[in-house]
């Protein structure tokens, strides 16, 4: 059986880690998934860890990571559509494009891009964190993810910009 | 810079509010004024604000109590089949490699690389399912495998590795007479060899560094692990499923892909389908033909970081190099061709990592023999290092220009000297006219009609 502070961990950063993935993939299930393989992957090396581990950097890094990984997967598969919670698409109904919709598009296009920058524009658009807390996360500077994050808009934008003219029609 | 490309460099800071206020004024303005920048910027604001709102996403309560229940129970089942099967025997965390010279080790690591490239497609019915026999590889920090490499005509090299995220790698090579341990640290853009008997060390360092550059997919285990994902959004490409098999004593299932000019084969353990061993026969592509065997393949072990240091140890002698790790351009042909005149006095027969025998040949030649007992430290060996970069770099961009691009070469029966020989031409990316260097090593842009039949 797991040690008691592995259980700590499962039970204090859980919730991290799902909320990541749920905000890749859109799909609880999906995002359940992930939740495993990241804690499975820290249990097979739970007695290799000294003190140190900053947790939450770490677990944030695995999860988008993990998340990431299973889009790129899932690439050639369909999303159905009743994946996405309907709050997040009624949140502003004058908004001309569908949130899920556009989720979809943006994961998709997220997948196609260089692995450290969808980390970045994850950390920064999507959880909100700074350039300096993602700096730390990922082992870089925070010019080199100002770089990154530059990037990633850049090439998001343009891998969607038929879908999104298309749409602002 | 035209105010229009100066303003439309700007956009993305301004969507994501990094302007002051002054600059902002001065970009709005333009903007306002201009469709194509308008358009650019109201692409760039949905996508972040899309961005934002998927933050509001989050998983109820309960499905967070049951995710946190089935890790807990995961672990209790592992812990209770690890107890019952006793943990795999740990691989010497060391890498072997019988090599020759270090153009043979560069081609096997090249080797190495090429064995990376996978191709992926699910398979349905009752045969275990490619994609939890390579789930392992997508999901490992770290591994340690053997890799066994038959060049033809050549003795066979064994290596054993270990690598770990982000960017890490270190093999240890051992002749007869001789170790040689090469580290790598793509985060620190940095290198080290270290030759324990001659107690000698070559630190590399890494010049030009693209900005873009991602050290995660440097190192070879996550190349291979990259290019099958990358396989993956590849439907065309075929697995065929090989049944069963006794691979080492143990119960094993396969797949074999054929991925261009090359057969890959994965036999993984029949029950837990972890990868156990990786073959890859490469026919003739860089070289002759090669066969490596990746084995003893093991995910997620726990490893020292220690053991990726690129510091110096105490005692020995310190020798740096740097190694341009910029694109490769046309300018690296060149210079490789103009190196290769003026030490064999023609020009090489192919364009190929073998073809590097005749330059090797032309060196000893001249006179010029390595030192085997001062290593690293004989600067005969050294110059031929720097040399062989520059030779690795042309060779590279010639390897990865696209079909599209109508490569030739014609330089083993050109004479050096002759401005109207072409001895290679390609078309550059979009280009009309195509890019011709001339055996006197001019350079001109020819139309298609113009070119040598």
């Amino acid at each position: 059986m797991s040690d008691s502070r592995f259980e700590n961990l499962v039970n204090t950063h859980g919730r991290l880690v799902l909320n990541v993935a749920m905000r890749i993939l859109g799909d609880a299930d999906l995002a359940k998934d992930v939740h495993q393989e990241v804690f499975l992957a820290v249990w097979q090396r739970w007695h290799s860890y000294n003190g140190q581990v900053h947790w939450n950097a770490y677990l944030y890094r695995v999860a988008v990571r993990k998340a990431m990984e299973l889009t790129r997967r899932r690439r050639a598969a369909p999303i159905p559509d009743d994946s996405v919670e309907p709050a997040v698409a009624a949140a502003e109904p004058d908004m001309n494009l569908r949130v899920d919709e556009l989720r979809q598009k943006l994961t998709a296009a997220l997948a196609k891009l260089p692995e450290r920058q969808a980390e970045v524009f994850v950390l920064s658009r999507i959880e909100g964190l700074d350039h300096a807390a993602i700096a730390e996360i990922l082992g870089c500077s925070p010019n080199t993810v100002r770089v990154h994050l530059h990037r990633a808009v850049r090439q998001l934008a343009r891998e969607m910009s038929g879908y999104l003219d298309e749409s602002n029609r | 810079m035209s105010n229009h490309e100066r303003i439309k460099d700007r956009l993305v800071s301004l969507a994501l509010g990094e302007l002051s206020e002054r600059e902002e004024l001065d970009v709005r303005s333009h903007v306002n004024e201009c469709r194509e920048c308008r358009t650019k910027l109201e692409r760039l604001e949905t996508v972040l604000a899309c961005a934002g709102r998927l933050n509001e996403l989050s998983v109820d309560e309960q499905t967070c109590e049951s995710a946190g229940r089935g890790v807990l129970l995961a672990v209790e089942r592992q812990t209770t089949q690890n107890s019952r099967q006793g943990h795999p025997p740990r691989t010497a965390l060391i890498w072997r490699l019988t090599m020759k010279n270090p153009i043979a080790r560069l081609a096997v690591a090249a080797a190495v690389i090429v064995t990376a490239v996978i191709a992926f497609h699910g398979l349905g019915g009752s045969t275990p399912a490619f994609a939890d026999v390579v789930r392992p590889i997508l999901a490992a920090r770290t591994a340690v495998f053997t890799v066994i490499t038959q060049i033809e005509g050549q003795p066979a090299i064994t290596m054993e590795g270990q690598f770990m995220k982000p960017g890490l790698g270190r093999h240890t090579m051992k002749a007869a007479e001789s170790e040689t341990v090469t580290i790598v640290d793509y985060v620190q853009g940095r290198g080290i060899v270290l030759q324990p008997a001659q107690e000698t060390a070559m630190v590399i360092e890494f010049e030009n560094q693209p900005e873009e550059f991602d050290p995660g997919t440097m190192n070879t285990f996550e190349v291979l692990r990259d290019r099958i994902v990358e396989a993956q959004k590849d439907q065309d490409e075929s697995v065929r499923y090989l049944g069963s098999s006794q691979v080492d004593g143990r119960d094993t299932v396969g797949y074999r892909m054929k991925v261009e000019d090359a057969d890959c084969t994965i036999w993984a353990d029949a029950e837990s389908l972890l990868p156990l061993q990786v073959e890859y026969a490469i026919t003739e592509t860089i070289g002759p033909a090669t066969t490596v065997t990746m084995m003893d393949i093991q995910f997620d072990v726990p490893l020292d970081p220690a053991e990726f240091s690129t510091e110096v140890p105490e005692g020995y002698t310190e020798i740096t190099i740097q190694a341009d790790v910029s694109e490769p351009t046309e300018v690296d042909l060149i210079e490789m061709l103009s190196l290769w005149v003026q030490t064999s006095g023609t020009f090489p027969s192919a364009l190929t990592l073998e073809a590097t025998k005749e330059l090797e040949t032309a060196v000893q030649e001249k006179g010029v023999t390595f030192d085997k007992d001062k290593g690293l430290a004989d600067p005969a060996f050294r110059e031929w290092l720097q040399q062989f970069q520059k030779i690795n770099r042309s060779l590279t961009f010639v390897r990865n220009l696209p079909e599209e691009a109508d490569w030739h070469y014609t330089g083993d029966e050109a004479t050096f000297g002759d401005a109207a020989t072409p001895i290679f031409w390609y078309r550059p990316d979009s280009a009309t006219t195509y890019r011709v260097i001339y055996a006197d090593l001019s350079v001109r842009d020819i139309a298609p009609e113009s070119l040598p039949k």
